[in-house]
């Protein structure tokens, strides 16, 4: 597995699909996890469906493979790059899957507790996390179960 | 003289607009990237991970009395063939009309790209590259069973 780390820009505006280049680590915010950056803590999310994806044998594919009109609205939600590790004990696992050469958003993808993590492109340091939305997107705990099912390919949007 | 049940209908507030349905006051939602003619699948077509989600949008019913608003056309299209909703359908400049049971004015309903709230900016905007509503849902089969607009 390969880490690509994107050199980018702080421009997170909507189609735009990069995270910022000043991520550092992972790290806790008060019941959820975070990632730590000099602007503050920026809120991360998971793709809830995923986990009854995982049980009924279903594959969730790489945003770039998902129809037009779901297309602009997931590019919101930008893949956790692989960061250092951090300072703070986390009581999950984290760990990096690999994500669809093929897509536009080819670089490793950091997991806890097997879920995928991803940044909500509208969200700023020291301002309320936007990005939920019921039934796709929620906020990361830091004891999230972990995601059941085989894990044997990447998967996510 | 008794008066009957109440109607449903749309009316507008603080540039938004919304359904009284049932007694309910409900806010309204558009998929917005239904304009420009993409093809945007039926809610029951989609995922199977995505249809809790989806199916929390609820095509409105036509009302008999839709509003007069400076800039808006309402009209309706026919969801032939639509495994979960199969009547007719009200749009508004184009838009089909969607509500959420459960969501009352004022919560939070952004969701940039997805389904938005049917706001009087949203609706005008686009007006003039919306497909005329009288070519919606027509009914026949030519396009299959997804032959109107909208998830």
């Amino acid at each position: 597995m390969t880490h690509l780390h994107p050199h980018m820009t702080n421009s997170r505006r909507l189609g735009q699909p990069l995270p910022p280049a000043d991520l550092h680590h992972l790290s806790p915010d008060g019941p959820h996890l975070s990632v730590h950056t000099p602007r503050g803590s920026l809120a991360l999310y998971r793709f809830t469906p995923l986990q009854m994806a995982l049980l009924t044998g279903d594959h969730v594919p790489t945003a770039a493979h998902w129809p037009e009109h779901l297309k602009a609205f997931l590019y919101q939600y930008v893949p956790l790059p692989v960061l250092p590790s951090s300072p703070h004990p986390l009581p999950g696992t984290v760990h990096a899957q690999g994500r669809d050469p093929h897509g536009l958003r080819t670089w490793d993808h950091t997991t806890y507790q097997g879920w995928p993590l991803y940044l909500y492109a509208h969200d700023h340091p020291g301002q309320p996390p936007g990005g939920e939305v019921p039934h796709l997107f929620t906020l990361v705990r830091l004891d999230q179960p972990p995601l059941p099912g085989p894990h044997h390919r990447p998967h996510g949007p | 003289m008794t008066e009957g049940p109440q109607k449903d209908s749309i009316y507008e507030k603080n540039g938004q607009l919304y359904a009284r349905r049932q007694g309910k006051d409900l806010a309204l939602f558009v998929f917005p990237l239904v304009k420009g003619g993409q093809s945007v699948a039926a809610g029951y077509d989609w995922s199977a991970y995505l249809l809790s989600f989806v199916k929390q949008y609820v095509p409105l019913q036509t009302v008999t009395d839709p509003p007069t608003i400076q800039g808006l056309t309402f009209s309706q299209q026919l969801r032939t063939g639509d495994q979960w909703f199969n009547y007719s359908q009200q749009t508004c400049n184009g838009y089909p009309l969607y509500y959420v049971d459960g969501v009352p004015q004022g919560a939070k309903t952004e969701q940039p790209a997805l389904f938005q709230p049917a706001t009087i900016a949203q609706l005008t905007q686009a007006a003039s590259t919306e497909p005329a509503p009288t070519e919606l849902g027509s009914g026949d089969d030519d396009g299959g069973p997804t032959n109107y607009l909208g998830p």
